[in-house]
């Protein structure tokens, strides 16, 4: 069964610095399903970052649609885009981006306590379902400090999961880490995806061709199909 | 979002080690702004105690000169003079007190009943009868020590003696036989205390008593005050001033222009009694009142470098928060919240320390002020108006910082650290 969850349509970005004019997306269009795993590749600078920021609405395209469940996310405000990123996204980034002050379970909360639809008592036990769903079961109560590059990595992947979101977007989740553990982490990508959701990884590394159900490819701002499975 | 799940994570971020120099810092500047503006507040009330309530800030002397008795009679019929007596009142008579080591009494006469708030017992109408501040320091003000007030109430129905200076003739000098045998002589005369007065009120030394004008004319030599000068003859001759001018009193601080302007309407030369030159006072308030100033500037200026540095080191959690569906209000609430418990935490703690001093202080060394009936007040309005000032420019600050943080492309703030 395929669902649809996110489509873009002829998004354009387009940077403008006071001394040029960079075309960071060029005109690009996709229907992303549920339930697979996307692998998005492609050259330094050929507009990937920019792409999943579009995606995870964090940047406004110049021009081009959004759509994300049925909703067509252009023109609306902050506070909806929000909303939208907090119930339907979760996002991992290459350097983790946990609160060095607070527990693994209290970063994994962090995305919980604006949305309504958790209640106070129940937040602390759904992060440690996550946790454990991350294989982090025994660092809990452990502070970022305390933990290895790719256990901070499955912290991370466990607070995208916080508010049990539709789309998981990577921007190059395994960059810090060593082999050993990207396995690990494309293996629970892989997992997130298999479960339903759409996961979408932007990533440098070949290894990632193992778990990719689709292979995309950026250049100079164009998406490109590389290997649709 | 929710004001309890804020609090839950601001709480996380506060009390760390680096921010251990900027809250004992911030304690320590704002615990002298604290103690700078009760001094500002305190000159400030008692120059306008001084100047508006003691009774003698609306009394004047009126100098005879040439002008008749009677004229200096007509004196009680400009509007708002309630007393016009002779200026011997002026000055109060001071006693050592027979009954007690080192013990003086000041006596003062009631030229105007309403000048004194009675608070226990009542006014002296007969001879001999005088009411003491209900705060009583029957010593001179070079010997006050805190155990040496005495609640006043507890007195009334008692006696003091003293001696009475009536016969003593004060021209005389002071080896001549004559006048060591007066002194011998004085008559003991004893004072039955009939009530008590807030001396409060009026910024009375709390050694000061209140007899009738009969009592004091009783204990007061007829030379007290009063001169020897050679007249044109070559004779050494006896002269008091105090005797021939007069002391009007005003029946409130805001009639004295009035009455003032009437005098010197009708030829009269006059002195207040007392008055505190505004020059001299604005000299004095200026010194806290600019350090506090100074010193406040000091602490806008670590608050602002405070949350300055605070948050561009936290550009990863900003955009963090920014991706997981923070609102950008969300996040400017957020640090907010954070930055005014740190900084009311040190106002707070700040506070704390001063109170303790302020008790420590006001109890054991400013007996001083007690006696002058004048306390040192918390300046709870101007520390009120400090902190909302505070909150108001933290608000701001944080707002701006936030807001130039957030406009960045988020990624890229996540990707910094
Ligand atoms: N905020 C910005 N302002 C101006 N130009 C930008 C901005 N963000 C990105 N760009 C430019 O847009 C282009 C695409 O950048 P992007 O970060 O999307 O590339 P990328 O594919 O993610 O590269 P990398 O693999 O190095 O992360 C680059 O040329 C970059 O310089
Ligand atoms: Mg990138």
């Amino acid at each position: 069964m395929e669902v649809e969850s996110l489509e873009i349509k002829n998004i354009t970005k387009k940077y403008i610095t006071k001394s040029d004019e960079v075309m960071a997306v060029d005109n690009v269009s996709y229907k992303f399903l549920s339930g697979k795993f996307y692998a998005i590749m492609g050259h330094s600078g050929s507009g990937k970052s920019t792409l999943i920021s579009i995606l995870g609405t964090l940047e406004v395209p110049t021009s081009g649609s959004c759509i994300i469940g049925k909703k067509d996310i252009s023109n609306l405000s902050d506070e909806k885009l929000s909303k939208i990123r907090n119930k339907n996204i979760g996002f991992i980034f290459q350097n983790y981006a946990l609160d060095p002050n607070l527990k693994s379970y209290e970063n994994v909360i962090l995305p919980m306590y604006i949305n309504e639809k958790i209640k106070k008592e129940d937040r602390k036990n759904k992060a440690i379902e996550l946790l454990k769903y991350v294989n982090l079961e025994a660092r809990i109560e452990h502070y970022p400090r305390e933990l290895s590059g790719g256990e901070q990595q499955r912290v991370a992947i466990a607070r995208a999961l916080a508010n049990d979101p539709d789309i998981i977007l990577a921007d190059e989740p395994t960059g810090n880490l060593d082999e050993k553990n990207e396995e690990i982490i494309f293996d629970i990508l892989k997992k997130i995806s298999i479960s339903g959701r759409t996961v979408i990884v932007v990533s440098h590394n070949n290894n990632i061709l193992k778990y990719a159900d689709v292979v995309l490819y950026m250049q100079n701002g164009k998406l490109g199909v590389k290997n649709e499975g | 979002m929710k004001g309890n799940s804020l609090k839950e994570i601001s709480l996380k971020h506060l009390f760390k080690k680096e921010n251990a120099l900027f809250i004992t810092i911030i304690t320590i500047l704002i615990l002298i702004i604290y103690v700078l503006l009760t001094i500002s507040n305190l000159v400030i009330d008692y120059y306008y105690s001084m100047n508006r309530y003691n009774y003698l800030a609306r009394t004047l002397i009126v100098e005879k000169g040439d002008k008749s008795e009677k004229d200096l009679d007509d004196i009680s019929n400009i509007k708002h003079v309630v007393a016009n007596v002779s200026n011997k009142y002026y000055n109060e008579f001071f006693a050592p007190i027979l009954e007690r080591d080192e013990g003086q009494l000041a006596i003062g006469a009631i030229i105007n009943k309403k000048d004194l708030k009675i608070v226990k017992g009542r006014s002296p109408e007969n001879l001999n009868e005088i009411v003491i501040p209900v705060k009583f320091c029957p010593y001179n003000e070079f010997d006050i020590e805190k155990d040496k007030f005495i609640n006043g109430n507890k007195l009334i129905g008692s006696t003091f003696t003293i001696k009475s200076d009536k016969s003593v003739n004060y021209n005389l000098d002071h080896d001549d036989p004559k006048y060591l045998e007066m002194m011998d002589k004085r008559e003991t005369v004893t004072l039955t205390i009939v009530g008590t007065y807030d001396s409060t009120a009026n910024l009375v030394e709390a050694d000061t008593a209140f007899a009738t004008i009969k009592t004091i004319d009783n204990l007061k030599s007829p030379y007290h005050g009063g001169h020897g000068v050679i007249d044109s003859d070559g004779n050494s001759i006896f002269y008091n001033d105090e005797y021939v001018d007069r002391m009007i009193r005003v029946d409130s601080y805001k009639n004295l222009d009035y009455v003032k302007n009437e005098l010197t309407k009708q030829g009269f030369d006059f002195w207040e009694a007392m008055s505190i030159d505004l020059m001299e006072f604005l000299t004095i308030l200026l010194v806290p009142l600019v350090v506090s100033i100074i010193l406040l500037i000091v602490t806008f200026v670590l608050i602002k470098n405070f949350i300055n540095k605070k948050l561009n080191n936290r550009h990863t959690t900003l955009g963090l928060l920014k991706a997981i569906g923070y609102t950008n209000k969300d996040i400017k609430k957020l640090e907010f919240t954070e930055n005014i418990i740190i900084t009311l935490f040190c106002a707070l703690v700040s506070f704390i320390i001063y109170f303790i001093v302020y008790l420590v202080v006001t109890k054991n060394f400013l007996a001083i002020f007690n006696y002058y009936s004048f306390t040192v007040k918390i300046p709870l309005f101007l520390i009120t108006v400090l902190l909302i000032f505070i909150i108001i420019f933290i608000k701001v600050i944080n707002n701006r910082v936030t807001h130039n943080i957030l406009k960045q492309n988020v990624m890229q703030l996540i990707k910094e650290d």
